[in-house]
């Protein structure tokens, strides 16, 4: 089959590549219809996340069509249009069961490489490094998805590809990211980034039953889309001082509520973005935090960080201002499984269209392109498909 | 590795003899170099560098890490002077700041090779590992300790729960032969048998006769506290002949007995909970033999 593979950093070929196979009982076989770019996948294209692998095939948000049935599989069939959570869950261990997905204990077969630096290995992800599985990614013709009666969700008639493809991992992400926050009546949430995950966390944290969403950024189409589509209000972090425009915004209290959702390539006008920089150029620290940095700087007093940019041994992190703020932080990978249902149920309610998160779409063949269109932001591209 | 062991020293007197420089001259420094009431700065400066040669100098062999702690103080001095050199208008002092810039980036060069070249050699810790031959760890599982002491005594289940380490067929009711395939060719045959078993709890095997590396293991299931589950902890031991020479056997064979042990009991754990083991068989992703990126 054709796949999109990592090279090296900055280096993606389409290739052919064996198909993949049914090997445990209760895996499928999907073929792909559509699959599409995160931010995560940068973060990986500039080599800034160890345990990839030339050759890897990339992709970890996507949906398709059941095509073959390991011998276990109960529920889902043959034929069935699914979504897919980007993580892989086995549906029975205390972490799946208590509704903390990514954290499964049995999906990620090379735990061995991330014990030494997380302590517990976390759960498996599709095209997401050998630390985190070594799983084969979407971006290809077909996919092997292991637990499939836990992990495939099969989409509704009326709901649209280009509105499933999001409930696999910028949609249940934002959500979660608005989750944690324990929105209150009332509450004032402000979220860094509006790219695709930024923008379902703005969504999410108004039906959640934020009174007011705030969105910073810098690009001015996604800005737009904030406005337009997410109801918020918006600040160009290049144009204000973003502390003191908050302050102003909410009579000087600060947002009850940060949703990071930018991550370890965080762009910024300071010096600080230049400290941060060179030090990642020399592999000194894995991260550039300027925006997480400002969240817990604006976060009202007693209010709460949630993260859901990656990260990798951040320094330089503001201890002092959580711990003499009362912030509470909290953060995870997406916990899919536990968000899919309701977010598909607010699409079939029409409470929400992920769909505009599309603003181009390309063959497999055209993977280089999307991810350099993607990447720089081109054309005001938030999230490119891929149609393989 | 001995010689960077002796750089990396070097660098640390280094830190602590410029560190109290800037501590204790702050002022004086501030001045020379022009670099605009920022003695402050300086002081903070040189309480890093006395902490990164204090660390540095405190380790019998200085790790990588340590000396990478130092490139991250270089970083920041050379941030730090190159604004003042930018802000800087006087002839003298600018010359004064560029020496002063010139150094520190000599001495960045020369941390990032060192710590570098320490960061490649093996670590002592890791060397410890390898050698140990007795381990034992646990995992917690979802069930009763009857239901998994029922599992783990299943003939299907320990050629599954060791598969990534040993092809084990199930003989008698209590014997197992195992095959373990080392690179070129290499392999060590063995049969083992049930010494002791108290059902429901636990049990305990050793090889027979004539086994090449005698070995031996034990698994015990206990339950555990809150409602949990249960405790499982497997010991696997290796009483290799001839000390070194059998030493070197398990070495050739690739057996680290932490990391097998580990990693048995994390796929009895997943086959008892989620009934299958996870694996990429037939289909990693990856071109064969491409190695993984590191920072
Ligand atoms: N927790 C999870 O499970 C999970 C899942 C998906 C993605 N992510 C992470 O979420 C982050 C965002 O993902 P995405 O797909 O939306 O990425 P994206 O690249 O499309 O969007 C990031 C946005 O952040 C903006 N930005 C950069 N610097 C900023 C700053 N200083 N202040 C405010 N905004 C800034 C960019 O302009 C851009 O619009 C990434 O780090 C990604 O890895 C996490
Ligand atoms: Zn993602
Ligand atoms: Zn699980």
């Amino acid at each position: 089959m054709r796949a999109l593979c990592w090279n090296g950093t900055n280096d993606l070929r389409v290739e052919t590549v064996p198909d993949p196979t049914i090997v445990n009982p209760r895996d499928v076989i999907l073929k792909v219809t559509m699959s599409t770019t995160c931010g995560s996948d940068l973060h990986l294209i500039d080599g800034y996340i160890p345990t990839m692998r030339a050759g890897d095939i990339m992709g970890h948000e996507f949906m398709g069509e059941i095509v073959e049935v390991g011998p276990a599989v109960k529920k889902v069939k043959k034929g069935q249009r699914v979504v897919v959570p980007s993580f892989i869950c086995c549906g029975h261990c205390f972490y799946c069961q208590n509704d903390l997905w990514s954290l499964c204990d049995n999906t990620n077969p090379n735990h061995e490489m991330q014990e030494p630096l997380f302590g517990y290995p976390t759960a498996g992800i599709y095209g997401y490094t050998h630390a985190f599985g070594g799983y084969a990614g979407s971006h290809a013709q077909y996919i092997r998805v292991p637990h499939a009666d836990v992990d495939c969700f099969p989409v509704p008639d009326g709901v649209t590809d280009e509105q499933a493809v999001f409930i696999s991992d910028a949609g249940p992400t934002g959500f979660m990211g608005a989750d944690l926050c324990s929105i209150k009546p009332g509450d004032t949430v402000a979220v860094w980034g509006a790219g695709g995950v930024g923008l379902m966390a703005m969504q999410g944290a108004y039906l959640m039953g934020a009174e007011r969403v705030i969105a910073i950024d810098r690009l001015p189409e996604r800005l737009k889309m904030a406005k337009e589509h997410a109801k918020a209000e918006i600040l160009d972090y290049t144009k204000v001082d973003v502390l003191e425009a908050l302050k102003e915004m909410t009579g000087g209290r600060g947002p009850d509520c940060c949703i990071e959702a930018v991550g370890m390539e965080a762009h910024g006008p300071g010096l600080e973005y230049a400290y941060d920089r060179v030090k990642q150029a020399l592999f000194l620290e894995s991260d550039r935090g300027e925006a997480l940095r400002q969240a817990i700087l604006c976060c009202r007093k007693g209010g709460i960080v949630s993260v859901l940019g990656v990260f990798g041994l951040m320094d330089k992190f503001p201890m002092g201002v959580i711990m003499n703020k009362g912030l509470t932080l909290r953060s995870a990978q997406q916990h899919g499984q536990k968000y899919v249902p309701r977010l598909l149920d607010h699409v079939v309610k029409g409470e929400l269209d992920p769909s505009y998160l599309v603003t181009q779409r390309f063959s497999l063949e055209e993977g280089p392109r999307g991810y350099e269109m993607f990447k720089n932001k081109e054309e005001g591209c938030v999230r490119v498909v891929f149609t393989p | 590795m001995q010689t960077f062991h002796r750089v990396a020293r070097a660098l640390g007197w280094f830190s602590v003899g410029l560190g109290l420089t800037e501590l204790l001259a702050g002022k004086n420094l501030d001045r020379y170099l022009g670099t605009g009431g920022h003695e402050g700065t300086l002081r903070l400066f040189g309480l890093r560098e006395i902490a990164a040669g204090a660390i540095i100098l405190a380790q019998k062999e200085p790790s990588a890490a340590s000396v990478w702690s130092r490139v991250g103080g270089d970083v920041m001095d050379l941030i730090f002077l190159g604004k003042a050199l930018e802000e800087q208008r006087n002839g003298t002092k600018q010359e004064r700041l560029g020496v002063a810039t010139a150094t520190v980036a000599a001495v960045t060069a020369l941390d990032v090779f060192c710590a570098w070249k320490l960061g490649h050699g093996s670590k002592p810790d890791e060397q410890a590992e390898e050698d140990a031959t007795s381990v034992e760890t646990s995992v917690t599982i979802s069930g009763t300790p009857e239901e998994l002491y029922q599992l783990w005594r299943n003939p299907q289940t320990l050629p599954q729960v060791m598969g990534h380490f040993a092809t084990v067929t199930a003989e008698a009711n209590d014997r197992a032969h195992w095959i373990v395939n080392g690179p070129a060719k290499t392999s060590v045959q063995w049969d083992s048998q049930i010494v002791q078993e108290e059902p429901g709890q636990s049990m305990r095997w050793y090889s027979l006769q004539g086994a090449k590396i005698p070995n031996g293991g034990s698994i015990r299931f206990a339950p555990a506290t809150g409602g949990r589950g249960t405790v499982a902890t497997l010991e696997i031991d290796f009483h290799p002949p001839g000390g070194s020479f059998g030493k070197g056997a398990v070495k050739i064979l690739g057996i680290v007995p932490q990391l097998l042990a580990v990693k048995a009991l994390r796929r009895f754990k997943s086959l008892a909970e989620a009934g299958e083991i996870p694996t990429l068989q037939d289909n990693v992703s990856a071109r064969t033999g491409a190695t993984a990126n590191t920072y």
